[in-house]
């Protein structure tokens, strides 16, 4: 034992001698900045709360709010005016002597920050309509107006407002396990969203007068209080979207009685707001699984919008564990709907629209509501909510529990391009595919826009693919981040940045995370390892909230496959995917030894060297090398080599061995930051093909080159990198050998 | 005259309305590279069909098909046109025409590849682009610009439509 020990020892230590003898400058040490290096510095230590596997931990809690709302639309003057009771359960270990509702109206309201906090130039050229605008007109103010808040005794309760967000000041702080009602009256002015944007307002119909709603964010929301974040205390300026715990609300709308509406959650008077032939169609819509069964028509609403009633009508919702409410409403809707079967359970897939949406939604909406729940219910759980309801609201995208705002309509004579038509089918599987993220897996969408909007961008792919329609995607592929991905470094930003702070939303929030999740799935994981990781954290986290941690973790864990590297390249910097080959050398057999390997001799290890005789590989590059040495490899003419064949390998060996005849080193290197799988096509001269995919972990040891060694039967015409275009590589110029010159669109 | 300037105000009211909207973005992509062996600019522009359809038919108030199996010659010609007038570089200090050379659909963009000829050194570049800019408050014109290896990029917006590189 202890001779062994100095063996080791001694090498060490001669070593050791040679560099201090060496080296007259001292180098300062460095930490460890190997792409390969775990995420320990950026993943906040695993706690009671959230594990180390990206589970929920054992100590993992979550607030509830319950609320119930009355709300009333006048629909002449555009005014929304509601009471709500909330009822708050303190689920947390922590005494709360505050709680944050958020006004999100606010942002639209007279001394809003948000328009403060833009950037201003002066336009030297604009017409008079801007210049009253920007100048001379009076801002708008649609910001909450808030009567009272009253506890359960209807006492009024203190409370203090910051902008966007409401802070009610306890008079006794709430225990863990407490739970407190509270309630508020408030009314705003509905904005027209076409003219002064928002995610919800209405639009109005010039040719008949009539509006269409979509209303969100229309009533003071609690914000959510979590282990992470404490209070979610981030104002609302407009990018970073919304962040919800999850309650179970009891709705009453009034709205005129000539309107069709539809909302979050479960309608509990359908004979009381529909007629009893529409009560009838929707019952057979029920039944029916194929296509949608129209339930309010055209006609219908056609000459329902041709008035305007004074009469007014409640429609009363139940909605079951969500963490938001939306609402459309409009005389001018047409209605339909049909029955989705997921796993034996009915859900209802529906659409209003006006007429000015037809022929295209009456034929596409429901259909494509059915699609997507049935495709993300496969790749996640199966939609837990009862329907999903797309609404045609031109220039919208916006989503909310069971309901969603999307834009694409046909000209005025009926007709859709194609353009339009594939635009609305995408806008609404991205919509309707909200409901899985973040309205379910509830990440927050304050902090991380990329949890929601990427992770749904990449499922909205899928989905897409799932068509089988060939459906043009543009987010997901790895080939169509390139252009973005080719950017200066100064131009880019981390996926990891707040939501506030992201400059190219669509390519930065959507389009790279989506794409590097297709590249987990089809390159690094491959689809079986992907989908079930994937599926694992959709149902940890679903009706809960999730980090990034959260979802890292988890993918790695339940897959076995380190991806830190990839995170860490992807999600936390701006690095580039740019593999390439450097160099390609051929090698040939021989046994006569070229000059610069005449001397050298074959370590045993610490057991002397190897006798010859050797064999020895000479580049093709090498002068000494003759141009008849340059013969396909024959163990037969190497006679060392077939002796040794002969005396060692058995009947069964000689009979499957290997019959290579040609040797290349191939030399990559790799001027992108980012690591990547190195995939290989060798072309040969026959034409034949063969692929190869090295693991990232061929980086490991080496960020910068890597080599590799190819014995083939055939002489290699053309190598090539990434044929299929699958790892983002931003410069295919370095990615064929021999070079080629690629075919360009300039000549 | 008047209808006209009422046009433009409609689209300017509509303009300040998409900036907020959920979740469209209007956003294109410019590639400009030299090519100092062919004495080449080759540009590469990704627009979105939908929003550029959208502002050509403000422009010429009749449907417009771009990408679409209904695209006609003279669709064609007004992106061309609009283009061109929306979307120029001064190579040294010097306008230069930019040759349209051809056009393909990636999924919802159209790429336009286009070209200016006869440049042998590049001291400085000056690119104007207002393309979608007068149509949607919120476009952003990514502009990528690789002059000898050397890679700049910057986004145009309604504030910004020109930027002036000196190498």
């Amino acid at each position: 034992m202890k001779n062994i020990i100095v063996l080791f020892v001694l090498p060490l230590l001669s070593f050791a001698q040679t560099i201090t003898t060496e080296k007259s400058t001292k180098e300062p040490g460095r930490v460890d900045f190997n792409k390969f290096s775990q995420m320990y510095d950026l993943l906040a230590t695993p706690n009671m709360f959230r594990t180390a596997s990206g589970a929920p931990g054992p100590a993992y809690y979550q607030q509830k709010a319950d609320y119930k709302i009355d709300i009333e639309l006048d629909d002449k003057n555009s005014r929304l005016s509601g009471s709500e009771t909330i009822t708050y359960y303190n689920n947390s270990p922590d005494t709360l002597e505050y709680l944050w509702v958020q006004l999100d109206q606010n942002q639209a309201a007279k001394n809003s920050q948000t328009p403060l906090a833009e950037n201003q130039k002066t336009q030297e050229v604009l017409t008079p309509n801007s210049f009253a605008n920007n100048f001379l007109k009076k801002g708008q103010d649609r910001g909450f107006n808030i009567e009272y808040l009253k506890d359960s005794k209807g006492n009024a309760m203190s409370y203090s407002i910051n902008h966007t967000m409401m802070r009610i000041n306890l008079a006794m702080p709430m225990k863990p396990g407490e739970k407190l009602s509270f309630s508020m009256k408030w009314w705003y002015n509905i904005n027209n969203y076409q003219q002064d944007g928002g995610r919800s307002g209405y639009e109005l119909f010039k040719k008949d007068g009539n509006k269409l709603y979509v209303i969100a964010q229309f009533y003071p929301r609690m914000a959510v209080y979590n282990d992470v974040e404490g209070w979610q205390n981030m104002q609302f300026w407009g990018s970073g979207e919304f962040t919800l715990p999850f309650g179970d609300f009891d709705v009453n709308i009034t709205v005129p009685a000539d309107h069709v509406l539809n909302a979050t959650g479960e309608l509990l008077n359908r004979s009381e707001v529909f007629t009893p032939a529409q009560v009838k169609r929707y019952e057979l819509a029920q039944k029916t699984f194929d296509k949608p069964v129209v339930i309010v028509t055209q006609a219908e609403a056609e000459s329902t919008e041709k008035g305007f009633s004074n009469q007014k009508k409640t429609w009363k919702f139940s909605a079951k564990n969500v963490r938001d409410f939306g609402i459309a409403t409009s005389r001018k809707f047409i209605y339909d709907a049909m029955a989705v079967k997921l796993n034996g359970k009915i859900v209802m897939a529906e659409s209003v629209y006006p007429k000015e949406a037809n022929p295209l939604w009456g034929e596409t909406s429901t259909m494509m509501v059915a699609h997507t729940l049935k495709s993300y219910s496969a790749h996640t759980f199966d939609y837990p909510y009862p329907k999903a309801v797309s609404v045609s609201a031109e220039d919208q995208g916006m989503e909310y529990p069971m309901i969603c705002w999307n834009y694409g309509r046909p000209d005025e004579n009926g007709v859709t391009s194609t353009q339009i038509k594939n635009g609305m089918i995408g806008v609404i599987i991205h919509e309707v595919g909200h409901n899985f993220f973040p309205m379910i897996v509830n990440s927050d969408e304050r902090q991380w826009t990329w949890m929601d909007e990427g992770i749904n961008t990449f499922m909205q792919f899928v989905a897409q693919e799932e068509l089988g329609t060939n459906f043009p995607s543009r987010r997901g592929p790895a080939k169509s981040i390139v252009p973005y991905m080719s950017s200066a470094q100064s131009s880019l930003e981390p996926i990891m940045s707040n939501s506030e702070s992201i400059i190219d939303f669509g390519n930065n929030a959507y389009g790279k995370p989506a794409t590097g999740l297709n590249i987990l799935r089809e390159t690094i994981m491959g689809r079986e390892l992907f989908d079930y990781a994937f599926k694992i954290y959709a149902n940890r986290w679903k009706f809960k909230h999730p980090t990034p941690e959260d979802f890292f973790r988890t993918m790695e864990d339940a897959s076995a496959v380190d991806l830190d590297w990839f995170f860490r390249g992807w999600f936390y910097t701006t690095d580039f995917v740019d593999i390439g080959i450097k160099e390609v050398k051929q090698y040939f057999v021989t046994e006569t030894p070229p000059a610069a390997l005449k001397d050298s001799k074959i370590n045993k290890r610490r057991f002397g060297t190897e006798n010859g005789p050797y064999l020895y590989l000479v580049s093709d590059k090498n002068a000494e090398l003759s141009a008849d040495k340059k013969q396909p490899f024959q163990v037969d003419s190497v006679k060392s080599l077939s002796d040794y064949v002969a005396q060692n390998f058995t009947a069964d060996e000689k009979a499957t061995m290997k019959t290579p005849k040609f040797f290349y080193e191939v030399e990559f290197n790799k001027p992108g930051g980012m690591l990547m799988p190195i995939i290989v096509e060798i072309t040969f001269e026959d034409n034949t093909k063969e692929n190869f995919k090295f693991p990232a972990q061929i980086w490991r040891k080496n960020n910068e080159t890597a080599k590799r060694v190819f014995a083939t039967e055939k002489v290699i015409k053309t190598i090539q990198i990434d044929p299929k275009l699958e790892t983002a590589d931003i410069d295919v110029t370095n990615n064929t050998w021999p070079k080629t010159e690629l075919k360009s669109k300039f000549d | 005259m008047k209808k006209q300037i009422l046009y433009i105000l409609l689209t300017i009211i509509l303009c300040t309305s998409s900036a907020v909207t959920g979740h469209k973005f209007h956003a294109a992509l410019y590639q400009i590279n030299f090519s100092s062996e062919k004495k080449m600019l080759q540009i590469t522009s990704r627009i979105h069909i939908q929003d550029i359809n959208k502002a050509l038919e403000t422009k010429h108030k009749k449907k417009i098909f771009i990408g679409d199996d209904k695209e006609t010659p003279e669709d064609v010609k007004f992106l061309k046109d609009y283009l061109t007038k929306n979307f120029s570089i001064k190579v040294n200090g010097q306008l230069n025409p930019i040759n349209f050379l051809s056009k393909e659909i990636e999924g919802d963009e159209i790429v336009c590849y286009s070209n200016i000829k006869g440049v042998s050194k590049i001291i400085s570049l000056e690119i104007y682009n207002a393309v979608l800019i007068d149509y949607f408050a919120d476009q952003q014109n990514r502009v990528n610009v690789t002059v000898s290896g050397e890679k700049k990029s910057f986004i145009l917006t309604s504030a910004i439509t020109t930027k002036v590189i000196k190498y």
